[in-house]
């Protein structure tokens, strides 16, 4: 379907343009006149056909994101063939109350500016009603001034940062990792009892958000890091990090970063015999860690907003049903299960939107998402947002690993009440 | 600071395998092989192929494979860069670059972005010697490290061949006059550099897993450990890698490890000014 905004592009308007047009201009609006009346009779809702994204008469809704299939890190579109797989089974088993949900998935090479181009080729061309599961944090934060623009519905992009909670526009189910570390120290400190903690942090936007979630939640509780100590993304080795750990007399680690670098560690603290309880934030919790680490994951804890990947919640257990039968190349684990829930929710709100019988535009649909209240969506739960919150996830369960399996420790409980408050300013 | 300073000398070895493989073929060709890592790192690959990715061979078949192909793939290199050679050492020494790339390439093409674990085959055990606690690991690498050193060093000290190493880096017309092959002395040096490669990558893998990166980021703290060695002398990047692997372990530890590339910069130019001809030079006087 292409929208009248496109026609208005592509007509001429230059005085050259418009002389030759005048000569015959009024047979052209009788033409165009007659056109639009004959358009008109055929269908009585030709205002609800021009709406973005919908197709009324095949009950179809287009949605799309942006994905790293080529670039640095081509496994993050596994988010993206997990939400795939979600869809396409819905629609084998008949949609949303009949309506059909077509998914398309464009290549960015993770690189922000392509995701922008990517975004505009996906609203101006593919007609699009929301985005759903557009990967990456900078390559979302880049989307922000066009997608809000255009008031577009951004559901669950997968990017964890507080400008996009920020946006009206912008429902995350990533937290901000500054409530992970918080929520990880707390149970340091409360069920394990422990009080000497340490912080290995990734020197980018996601070590930075740790290192002021924890530093923030320890001050409340009059305590300090022992030590604090930073490591470059490309790092491969963290053997002197450990060593300063060891040396602060640390009994916990909270070490946020990728799974390569907790691999990294873990063997590091081995080769110096440093014993420990260790907190890794929640893409860790994932099979391919064990592949790395193998017996050293074995205690690790996870403070994660989402049920682990062996979880028994039906919701989980058809995700490792039917990202398979699409996908079998892929690995079941944390990346896919982030892009499972976020396909959940976009149908939960779409679902509603459908009831309500409200028109099936852009505004009605963030209307919609802004009324979600404590909602489960695939392996998130208690989902909330409201007109100027959007701190979907409000709540972690804590995550252990054991015998190369991922079991909850300790069920969703809030986030430290100093941290979220903080985070919402 | 003991067990600061073990870890360094543990991580220094390996940095001195890898920069003897870089001096090898720079004092026989005066040219900079860039594609050292990343051949090192399509030798692991093939082992990690071979082993824990799917094949399951005997550790100590794979490892003879993947030194036969790597050896194979240096001779192929090193006919592809010989003509260049001819030309200009910048000019050969450029074209390595394109080469690391194409074996990156490779690596991508077969295994992807992925990272993966490649440990070598000893038990878990580990001993508290004086507070310090030290694994089998830490040990083979020192061995290791040791024992190929000192064959390196006897193969160039006692065998023709290796004299004729010696002869040809230091003077190579001489050596060509005196009726030396230079392409038998280039080729030795290319097929020792990929065996101290292939073993060099093979020990680091342990601590810093397998990705198409990992070697070829690990070469460049070892070309560090032979610009400290001063680039043509092969007892002086061996020093140089010690010296390289507990400097940035100590910096690390007391001072800032975000700074540690920064460290490494500063360390080469602070021991090029003292020693411009590298640790290990003579003085050399001149008359005038």
């Amino acid at each position: 379907m292409v929208k009248q905004g496109a026609w208005g592009s592509l007509v001429p308007k230059s005085p050259v343009d418009e002389g030759i047009a005048g000569q015959g201009r009024r047979k052209f609006l009788g033409v165009a006149a007659a056109v639009m009346a004959g358009l008109m009779s055929v269908s009585g809702t030709a205002q609800a056909e021009n709406l973005p994204g919908i197709d009324v008469a095949n009950k179809e809704v287009r949605v799309g994101a942006f994905a790293p299939i080529t670039g640095p890190v081509p496994f993050y579109a596994t988010i993206n063939h997990a939400a795939d797989a979600f869809f396409r089974d819905l629609n084998e088993r008949g949609g949303i109350q009949g309506w059909k949900v077509k998914y398309i998935v464009r290549d960015d090479g993770y690189d922000p500016a392509q995701s922008l181009a990517v975004t505009r080729r996906l609203v101006e061309d593919d007609d699009i009603f929301a985005l759903v599961a557009s990967n990456g944090t900078a390559t979302n934060v880049a989307v922000i001034p066009y997608t809000r623009s255009k008031n577009l519905p951004v559901i669950a992009p997968s990017g964890g940062s507080p400008k996009i909670i920020a946006q009206p526009h912008m429902f995350p189910l990533l937290p901000d990792y500054a409530l992970s570390s918080a929520a990880s120290a707390q149970y340091a400190l409360d069920v394990l009892k422990k009080q000497k903690i340490a912080l290995i942090w990734e020197n980018d936007e996601l070590g930075r958000r740790a290192k002021f979630g924890l530093e923030l939640f320890l001050k409340s509780r009059d305590l300090a890091p022992t030590v604090d100590v930073s490591f470059d993304v490309a790092t491969t080795d963290l053997s002197a990090q450990i060593q300063r750990v060891a040396a602060s007399d640390a009994e916990v680690v909270l070490l946020f970063g990728s799974n390569a670098h907790l691999a990294s560690a873990l063997r590091a603290a081995e080769r110096i015999s440093w014993k420990g309880e260790w907190f890794a934030p929640f893409f860790t919790a994932d099979p391919s860690t064990y592949e790395l680490t193998g017996k050293l994951l074995d205690g690790v804890y996870f403070s994660s907003w989402l049920l682990p990947v062996d979880s028994d919640r039906e919701q989980i257990a058809a995700y490792r049903d039917v990202v398979p039968k699409y996908y079998p190349n892929d690995r079941l684990g944390v990346f896919g299960l982030n892009g499972w829930s976020a396909a959940s929710l976009f149908v939960l709100a779409f679902d509603k939107l459908i009831s309500s019988g409200q028109a099936l535009t852009y505004e009605n649909m963030i209307a919609v998402m802004n009324t979600l209240d404590g909602v489960s969506a695939g392996a998130a739960d208690k989902v909330t947002f409201e007109k100027g919150d959007h701190r979907g996830t409000r709540q972690e369960a804590m995550i252990r690993a054991e015998n190369g399996k991922f079991i909850v420790a300790q069920d969703f409980r809030p986030y430290p009440e100093v941290v979220f408050k903080t985070v919402a300013k | 600071m003991l067990p600061v300073i073990w870890q360094g000398i543990v991580t220094g070895c390996l940095y001195s395998l890898g920069a003897l493989g870089l001096v090898m073929i720079f004092k026989s060709s005066r040219m900079v092989n860039f594609a050292h890592g990343a051949l090192a790192g399509l030798g692991a690959f093939l082992v990690y192929a071979l082993t824990a990715g799917g094949a399951s061979w005997p550790w100590t078949a794979a490892v003879a494979v993947a030194l036969a192909a790597s050896i194979l793939v240096s001779v192929l290199v090193y006919f592809v860069i010989a003509p260049l050679l001819e030309c200009s050492d910048t000019t050969a020494t450029i074209a390595t670059l394109g080469i690391g790339m194409v074996a990156q390439g490779i690596i991508l093409w077969q295994f992807g972005s992925n990272i993966f674990r490649l440990d070598l085959p000893l038990p878990n055990v580990s001993a508290s010697i004086f507070g310090l606690s030290v694994t089998l690991y830490d040990v083979t690498v020192l061995l290791v490290t040791l024992a190929v050193v000192g064959v390196l060093f006897l193969v160039i000290d006692r065998t023709r061949l290796g004299i004729s190493f010696r002869a040809a880096s230091t003077d190579p017309f001489a050596g060509r006059v005196c009726g030396l092959s230079i392409t038998r002395v280039h080729l030795f040096s290319w097929i020792i550099s990929a065996i101290l490669g292939v073993i060099a990558a093979l020990l680091i893998v342990p601590t810093t897993f397998l990705s198409s990166t990992t070697v070829t980021t690990f070469m460049l703290q070892a070309f560090a450990a032979a610009v400290i060695g001063g680039f043509d002398s092969l007892p002086g990047s061996a020093i140089g890698g010690i010296l390289v692997g507990v400097g940035c372990n100590l910096f690390s530890f007391y001072v800032a490890p975000e700074l540690l590339n920064s460290f490494l910069l500063v360390f080469i130019l602070f021991s090029l000014s003292c020693f411009p001809g590298g640790i290990l030079s003579k003085r050399m006087g001149s008359r005038v």
